[in-house]
């Protein structure tokens, strides 16, 4: 047990950083589909689930390819 | 202020409100941090999943191996995603047509290419300089980088490639109006590279070389003279794209 407390703190300059990035960024990703509720093609649900357990990968998508236009017209 | 930096400045408020600052800022950051993460965490996980009584004799991870990190995430994953952000430029305002009323108004076309791909310029250089403080801080913190030798410059060539991929990508986007098209000529363009790499003799010339030469740069196996001529290669596309690009785009049809 207290080797992994050792590994653990040894990595702890990285852990942390990224985790932050992580978690700021799905909740930045929730609170957009939540409140921009136009997409491109999917629905709340389907974006909500893959920003949350799609790390990094599931916001950009979103971002990139899911994101409605900002004045709401849905292609 | 001049049309040029009111486009400019144009172009700079569409990409943040379409989240293209805040997605290259996060994820070249995750790109820096993994680096080195990756290269520290690779021994100790090799250790952990080997099965019991395996004798592994790893050596210990050096700064050497996070720069190599470096160098197989930033130009794979970095840069893919950025060319990925970066594809609809052009083929987003002309499918749309919202060009055409500041182009009646009476500006310059060239201002349009000029000014796109000096903001496309600026986030690479961002993006770049994000990955590469943030590794070298990280590898500096944990290994010894006197073993690495021309850090700096190794570096130096990716972001020139880098830059080259995107004059490619702005031109495709411009010249076929559409973000697949960007995507397919830099992808053509790339494939190109690596079959011409096929030729050994090639290396003193392709700009590729730029690409997978600095990890042998950093053991000293490639002297940074052997890098001039690749440098000069894409410097001279680069322009040549450039100019394509602007030439194309004052005799489109809009």
């Amino acid at each position: 047990m207290n080797t992994d407390l050792d590994l653990l703190m040894e990595y702890l300059p990285f852990i942390i950083p990224i985790a932050l990035l992580q978690f700021g960024l799905a909740i930045f990703s929730v609170i957009h589909i939540i409140r921009h509720p136009h997409y491109r093609f999917g629905n709340q649900v389907m974006w909500l689930l893959i920003v949350l357990f799609i790390q990094f990968i599931g916001p950009l998508i979103y971002f990139i390819a899911g994101r409605g236009d900002e004045d709401g017209h849905v292609h | 202020m001049s049309p040029w930096f009111g486009f400019l400045k144009k172009e700079w408020t569409e990409s943040v409100k379409s989240y293209k600052l805040l997605l290259t800022i996060l994820i070249f950051s995750v790109i820096g941090i993994l680096n080195p993460f990756t290269a520290k965490i690779t021994p100790a996980l090799m250790e952990n999943f080997m099965p019991e009584g395996t004798v592994l004799n790893l050596p210990e991870p050096t700064a050497l191996d996070s720069w190599l990190q470096f160098y197989k995430n930033f130009p794979q994953m970095g840069l893919f995603i950025f060319i990925l952000l970066f594809s609809t430029m052009m083929s987003k305002e002309l499918e749309k047509g919202t060009l055409v009323i500041l182009l009646t108004k009476g500006l310059r076309r060239s201002t349009v290419i000029t000014a796109k791909f000096a903001m496309g310029f600026a986030y690479w250089t961002l993006a770049f300089l994000l990955t590469f403080i943030i590794t070298y801080s990280y590898t500096a913190f944990y290994w010894d980088q006197t073993i690495v030798q021309h850090v700096f410059l190794a570096a130096g060539c990716v972001y020139v490639f880098g830059l080259l991929l995107f004059t490619i990508t702005l031109w495709g986007n411009t010249y076929f109006a559409s973000a697949y098209g960007g995507l397919l000529v830099t992808v053509v363009a790339v494939i190109t590279l690596f079959i011409i790499a096929i030729f050994p003799d090639s290396a003193t010339w392709n700009p590729l070389q730029l690409l997978t030469g600095p990890p042998q740069m950093l053991t000293g196996d490639v002297v940074p003279k052997e890098m001039l001529t690749p440098f000069l290669v894409a410097m001279g596309s680069l322009l040549v794209f450039l100019l394509g690009t602007i030439l194309h785009f004052n005799k489109k049809r809009l």
